[in-house]
């Protein structure tokens, strides 16, 4: 599929998924409609998924076949991960929406408290999706990093080709970080906290079978990060396949399968994750602190005070009840973002406060934020409007007439004569 | 001395485990102690982390009315995975724990792990001082990543493999010739991240609850006894295990080879001394700078993420 393709197309594939993956990823965190955010992050993981293709390319076009068909299998691995994180993701949303007939975020909160299977199933997506161990994100990103060392690291691959793999771990870092930001902003401002609104405040979990729907795609996601080794197995078999085809025999599609995910023993670049272990190793550690704190073993205090369960109390809000208000919100949550990258966003604000005559106090305050999508103003609307353009010229040459469309027959089959005649 | 392979396994995991838990805070101390010397004050003795952590662990938490499991669990989920990556990091001899898990990026992950329940927590109270410190947390991290895995990448890449273990092989084999412009661009790109995710100057102020400037401890504010205990020493273990994994990437020497008492009694040795090294630098960093305006953090990230890919660059493009 990909043999004997010339290094530039990997290259442009390459940073298109760069640019795809950054781009995608700063656009979600702009975001406080819950399935919007969610949206842009399909452009990010498509982004991710082109990543791998282009090191695919890359590295076949160079001879290394087996780790070609690694970066590959990578990016199947990823389109089927982000598949299933995904669905959960929009499921989740789905169920928010359901329960409250909301997706803005910054009117949501405090879900968790009513909706607990929902604010799980939504956390393990987005885990998932954030890239993180022992979950099918992180393999298949794990993956995708494997093909950029690879890239980066092969000593007959051409300088430029190199380079631009070594960028892209910076790119596809900088992506990973950002996907974390998002999904804690997305979590933590819909289920977590107080609630925003009413709506929220009166939510119920939604019906067994949407639940059941959300368990099914949570444990899908977890079960495939564990199975890891076997599913990339799997995927490589297709991807000697598709690559081999075009350039040389099939590579033999391997029956055992083993539980770790080995990145080419073949040629100068080898690694192994294994999943299972390190899920069981942070199992392990986790439950073994749970367990601690919640029975206090080691170091029993004698000489402190004895209180053995915790006590609950309002959050300290300087000395007033705390209010939902008070917290940080979706676009509070992303002001560190959107400063750092105001090049890209040129965020403006616009604060308004008003006095009542004679009182120190405001009356009201109101305060309206908005960021410039570059891409979209930049790339997508002057291609639109070009596109309209070249609509509306056609629209001209569909008069309504039917001699006039007619003629055109007429006139293409003349032209159609004359190509045959003289070409 | 004839071990079979677990347990030499075992015996390395629990050896590094423990010691890293009984020195973390010590670690911690010494870091107060240097500033306080450097700043003319006595400070606070040297056991005073292990009798904070102790005097926390025995009183019951407060918890929010608002908050619910996440709040409650998280700093299990954040200490676990700081102690998952402390097991993965090879440390005293350069030889995976644990086989196939030895691998940066997981260790990086399981790090984002940690900062991924931590910044959920904080918002989990609903107050704004967790917002604000978990906002800033996860902006900074993120900007902070590509810096951590290009540098990493470079050693990566100089020894053909992302297992820790191999690339610190790699580098003892190396020897003087490890040191060259390469490394040493990515060893600076890594320790401005470290700086930045132990939160020291200039990034955070880790003795400070104003909240126009806390990052870390925004986060922790409404966090009490047992939980606190929980998080300020997965915060004080996670330095020691950057610490580790600085000296694994970037100054393997010393490092046991082969298993044998000899080896490993001097890999643990100088193992010790380059934790304590790396947090005395920390300490007078954060006494000869000041805290930076946090809008102005994004350049000093993106100088370690340019430092990093010009190392890179180095390797690749001039072999």
């Amino acid at each position: 599929m990909v043999g004997g393709t010339p290094d530039w197309i990997g290259l442009l594939i390459l940073a298109v998924g760069a640019f795809s993956a950054v781009v995608g990823v700063l656009y979600a965190l702009m975001q406080h409609d819950l399935k919007r955010l969610l949206a842009y992050h399909s452009i990010e993981n498509i982004g991710i998924i082109l990543i791998a293709l282009g090191s695919a390319i890359l590295l076949e076009s160079h001879g290394a076949h087996e780790l070609a068909a690694l970066a590959l299998a990578a990016a199947i691995f990823h389109s089927i991960n982000h598949a299933l994180f995904k669905t959960l993701l929009f499921l989740g949303a789905g169920a928010v929406l359901h329960a409250t007939g909301l997706r803005d975020l910054n009117h949501l909160g405090g879900l968790g408290r009513r909706m607990p299977v929902t604010m799980l199933a939504f956390m393990i997506g987005a885990a998932a999706i954030s890239g993180l161990p022992p979950l099918n994100g992180f393999a298949s990103e794990w993956l995708t990093f494997q093909g950029l060392l690879a890239t980066a690291g092969g000593h007959d691959i051409a300088p430029i080709a190199r380079f631009a793999a070594a960028g892209t771990i910076g790119a596809l870092a900088l992506t990973t970080g950002l996907a974390v930001a998002c999904f804690v902003k997305a979590t933590g401002i819909a289920f977590l906290g107080l609630p925003r609104s009413a709506a929220a405040a009166a939510a119920q979990e939604v019906a067994r079978p949407a639940l059941a729907a959300m368990a099914a795609l949570a444990a899908a996601c977890v079960a495939t990060g564990l199975a890891a080794g076997p599913a990339f197995h799997a995927l490589l078999g297709v991807a000697r396949v598709s690559l081999h085809s075009a350039s040389g025999p099939a590579g033999p599609i391997p029956s055992t399968f083993t539980p770790a995910v080995t990145a080419g023993p073949h040629t100068d670049f080898a690694a192994t994750y294994t999943p299972l272990a390190v899920g069981l190793l942070l199992i392990l550690a986790v439950g073994i602190v749970a367990l601690a704190a919640r029975y206090r073993i080691l170091l029993a205090a004698r000489r402190v005070e004895r209180i053995a369960e915790p006590r609950r109390v309002d959050t300290w809000a300087c000395g007033i009840a705390p209010r939902a208000a008070f917290q940080y919100n979706a676009t509070s949550y992303s002001k560190p973002v959107r400063i750092f990258f105001r090049r890209i966003f040129s965020p403006e604000r616009e604060v308004r406060i008003e006095y009542h005559p004679g009182t120190a106090f405001p009356s009201s305050i109101s305060y309206r934020s908005h960021v410039t999508l570059v891409v979209e103003d930049r790339i997508w609307r002057p291609l639109h409007a070009l596109s309209l353009r070249a609509a509306n010229f056609a629209r001209k040459l569909q008069g309504g007439a039917i001699q006039i469309y007619i003629a055109y027959c007429v006139i293409a089959v003349l032209l159609l004569l004359a190509w045959a005649r003289w070409s | 001395m004839e071990l079979t392979a677990t347990a030499t396994s075992v015996f390395l995991i629990a050896l590094q485990l423990s010691v890293f838990v009984a020195f973390a805070p010590f670690v911690a101390a010494t870091i107060r102690k240097t500033k306080a010397r450097l700043q003319g004050r006595r400070g606070p003795g040297i056991t005073q982390p292990y009798r904070d952590l102790i005097k926390w662990w025995g009183k019951a938490p407060l918890e929010s009315s608002a908050a619910g499991p996440v709040a409650r669990y998280a700093p299990a989920v954040v200490l676990g995975s700081i102690v998952a990556a402390a097991v993965l990091v090879p440390w005293v001899a350069s030889r995976e724990p644990l086989p196939g898990t030895a691998d940066l990026i997981v260790v990086v992950g399981l790090f984002a792990a940690a900062r991924f329940a931590l910044a959920l927590a904080a918002l989990d109270t609903g107050s704004a001082f967790g917002g604000m410190g978990s906002s800033r947390d996860v902006a900074l991290s993120a900007l902070a990543e590509p810096g951590l895995m290009l540098a990493l990448a470079g050693t990566a890449v100089a020894a053909g493999s992302s297992n820790l273990a191999t690339i610190s092989a790699f580098g003892i084999v190396s020897g003087v010739g490890l040191l060259g412009p390469a490394h040493l661009l990515a060893a600076v790109a890594f320790g401005i991240v470290v700086v930045a995710e132990t939160g020291h100057h200039p990034f955070d102020n880790p003795d400070t609850h104003l909240e126009l400037t806390m990052v870390h401890e925004g986060m922790l504010l409404e966090s009490s006894g047992r939980a606190l205990a929980t998080l300020l020493f997965a915060s004080e273990l996670k330095l020691v295990v950057l610490a580790a994994l600085f000296s694994a990437a970037f100054l393997p020497f010393g490092a046991a080879t082969e298993i044998a008492a000899g080896p490993i009694a001097l890999g643990l040795l100088v193992g010790l001394v380059k934790i304590l090294a790396v947090a005395q630098v920390l300490a007078i960093i954060d006494s000869m700078l000041a805290k930076s305006r946090f809008f102005a953090l994004p350049d000093l990230l993106g100088l370690a993420s340019l430092l990093a890919l010009t190392g890179l660059a180095i390797q690749v493009l001039l072999p």
